[in-house]
């Protein structure tokens, strides 16, 4: 058994940004995150191309872009070139995972609320998946009875602590000022239930990489920037604003009270390294791409009846499933199939597609559309609205899974895939849009105390992880360990070693964890002896 | 493999239903005219979840999302498990 007391924990905050963390910390809200900041290292973390969940966690997951790991966006085509849309699973990363790595190295993982982790990766610990409703969250579980273990924690939650879709489509439809408090609590509950989860597997069967996402402050930021930010806040609140800032201020209390009791248990000895995925920023406008597109004649509108939200061009998960009717597929080159994550796909024709360009002229379309793109104008400032574009080749390794063209917009924005009669329109009030810097965190025995460092990039977390277990890193890892955050005596004493590629997921061969009747009796005895079971 | 019948397939999916409803109760008997959201429950995105199963249950791709996007087009997207049937049964190769 591989030793276990130098262990490694990351907390991952979906979302966390400096700009709305470090007023919280001034002010005295988040004590034990303003402490692990002072006596750590603090810097910023770059996120993928585009900065969106799915992607930027399964980087930190696998070390590697989302070139070479598979995962482009919460959607994917139902097949190669189909218009019809899925929500990503396991299936589809297409490298090896820490968890799995660490598996093969004799090393233990729990990995708890990660998304695209379901159906799960067998390893040696413990997964169960984010993004999963309460209904299916047994099948996205490792091992296969981890639920009937947890239903056992006192104030364990099924209901809670799955993914609620109805609820969350509040972060793209927006959340009613008199359904705000009881969304916010839910969300310091949820967060809690995954707490729970956490420090319980801590004290029963310590692994060697603990890793949690709490997803609550990217959900609350989309819904509530306006309210977070302090050069956002109304110079004159109403008293319902005030109201729903002190819920906001109470959430991110809670949240800190997590991190330091987490802190606390894992004890001085562990390196913990807090990251979020991306950063947030504000965001007062909404682009209409497919709108450009038909402005530029690379689409046109479906004339079927697609019942299409008014307004501020918001999606929900029901009109993105309606998406295959929206637009007239003989006449389409060009259009962006999703809202979350500013990919622009090209109909090409043998590319499973009857219909679009054909794939001699790929090249100079693509160079076409792109400076057509480059080229659109702000109606009222006249500035470019799409200020970087990548092609597939740029950003992703050439995958053919990958949006033909991806854009970021002026404001950091989601373009809309609706149909709009002017391609920019006003939010009805700020909204938080993902920003590409997220943060980065850490302490722990080596790791320098108060140092300043450059940002970072999210493909240095696995690296890192690996370093701090005392593994080498693979060669095929896209990042770097960020030797800058220890002190240079670690270093010297254990230096960076490059090791052996990760293996391919056909090739992987996981050994069975299966506990024998000795150990799982053990363990019950443990938990016996804690509390946790009569 | 041969393509399964009309009445193997039913089976099939109460047995998939069996297995994902370990956590939520479902009293009632299933038959062919049960709805699955309706009378089951069931949330949209639970028949996605349920779609996978079956794909994994048949070791084959089906045109879910299609399906799914066609529903959504209907004044109601529930769908007896009837339906669910023919289609599988349509696409099955």
């Amino acid at each position: 058994m591989t030793d276990k007391k130098n262990s490694t924990i990351l907390i991952g905050l979906d979302g966390a940004t400096f700009s709305i963390l470090d007023p919280l910390m001034k002010a005295g809200k988040m004590p034990c995150l303003s402490e692990f900041a002072s006596s750590g290292v603090r810097t910023e973390l770059a996120s993928t191309i585009p900065p969106i969940t799915p992607p930027a966690w399964t980087s930190i997951m696998t070390g590697k872009g989302p070139g070479n790991h598979g995962i482009f966006d919460f959607f994917r085509p139902e097949s190669p070139g189909s218009h019809f849309l899925r929500l990503v699973n396991s299936k589809q990363i297409t490298c090896e995972t820490i968890w799995s790595l660490l598996t093969r190295q004799g090393f233990q993982s729990t990995c708890l609320n990660f998304p695209v982790m379901s159906p799960p990766i067998p390893i040696s610990g413990y997964s169960i998946s984010g993004f999963v409703t309460w209904r299916h969250l047994r099948q996205a579980c490792y091992p296969p009875d981890l639920m009937d273990t947890l239903k056992r924690i006192p104030g364990f939650d099924l209901k809670i602590i799955g993914h609620n879709f109805s609820l969350e489509e509040k972060v793209i439809v927006g959340c009613p000022p008199e359904e705000a408090e009881e969304w916010i609590r839910y969300h310091t509950l949820k967060d809690r239930q995954w707490f729970l989860v956490l420090q319980y597997l801590a004290k029963t069967d310590p692994c060697h990489l603990s890793a949690i996402v709490f997803d609550s402050p990217d959900r609350l930021q989309h819904v509530f920037w306006h309210l977070l930010d302090n050069s956002c806040y109304p110079g004159h609140p109403t008293e319902e604003e005030k109201k729903i800032r002190e819920f906001l201020y109470d959430h991110y209390c809670q949240l800190d009270r997590m991190i330091a009791e987490i802190v606390s248990t894992a004890g001085p000895r562990t390196n913990i390294f807090i990251v979020s995925d991306h950063g947030f920023g504000p965001s007062y406008e909404r682009l209409f791409l497919n709108s450009c597109l038909e402005n530029l004649g690379y689409l046109t509108w479906s004339e079927k009846p697609v019942s299409v939200e008014e307004g501020t061009g918001d999606v929900s998960m029901d009109a993105i499933r309606r998406h295959g009717q929206l637009l007239d597929w003989s006449k389409t080159t060009a259009y962006v199939d999703t809202p979350s994550s500013n990919g622009v796909r090209i109909n090409v024709i043998g590319r499973n597609c009857k219909y679009g360009i054909n794939s001699s002229d790929y090249g100079s379309f693509l160079e076409k559309l792109r400076k057509d793109l480059e080229q659109i104008k702000h109606p009222q400032t006249g500035n470019p609205v799409i200020t970087r574009t990548w092609t597939r080749n740029e950003a992703f390794s050439g995958s053919e899974l990958a949006p033909d063209l991806t854009i970021q917009l002026w404001d950091h924005g989601l373009v809309s895939t609706l149909k709009s009669n002017s391609i920019i329109k006003s939010r009805s009030q700020c909204t938080g849009v993902h920003y590409p810097n997220g943060i980065f965190m850490a302490k722990g025995p080596g790791i320098r105390r108060g140092a300043k460092v450059d940002i970072l990039n999210i493909l240095d977390v696995a690296p890192l992880l690996l370093y701090s277990l005392g593994l080498p890193v693979p060669e095929d890892y896209e990042g770097n360990v960020p030797v800058d955050i220890f002190d240079p005596d670690v270093l010297k004493k254990k230096p960076v070693k490059r090791g052996e590629s990760t293996l391919p997921v056909d090739n992987l061969s996981i050994p069975s964890f299966e506990m024998e009747k000795e150990e799982r009796d053990e363990i019950i005895d443990r938990l016996k002896g804690l509390g946790y079971l009569d | 493999m041969a393509k399964p019948e009309k009445e193997t397939i039913f089976r099939d999916i109460l047995k998939v239903l069996d297995k994902l409803s370990e956590d939520w109760e479902y009293s009632g008997e299933i038959t062919p005219d049960t709805y699955v959201l309706a009378d089951l429950e069931l949330e949209s995105i639970d028949m996605v979840v349920l779609g996978e199963r079956l794909e994994e249950n048949y070791k084959q791709s089906l045109p879910f999302a299609e399906y799914f996007s066609e529903l959504s087009q209907r004044e109601s997207p529930d769908i007896k498990i009837s339906e669910l049937v023919d289609f599988i049964y349509d696409n099955l190769s």
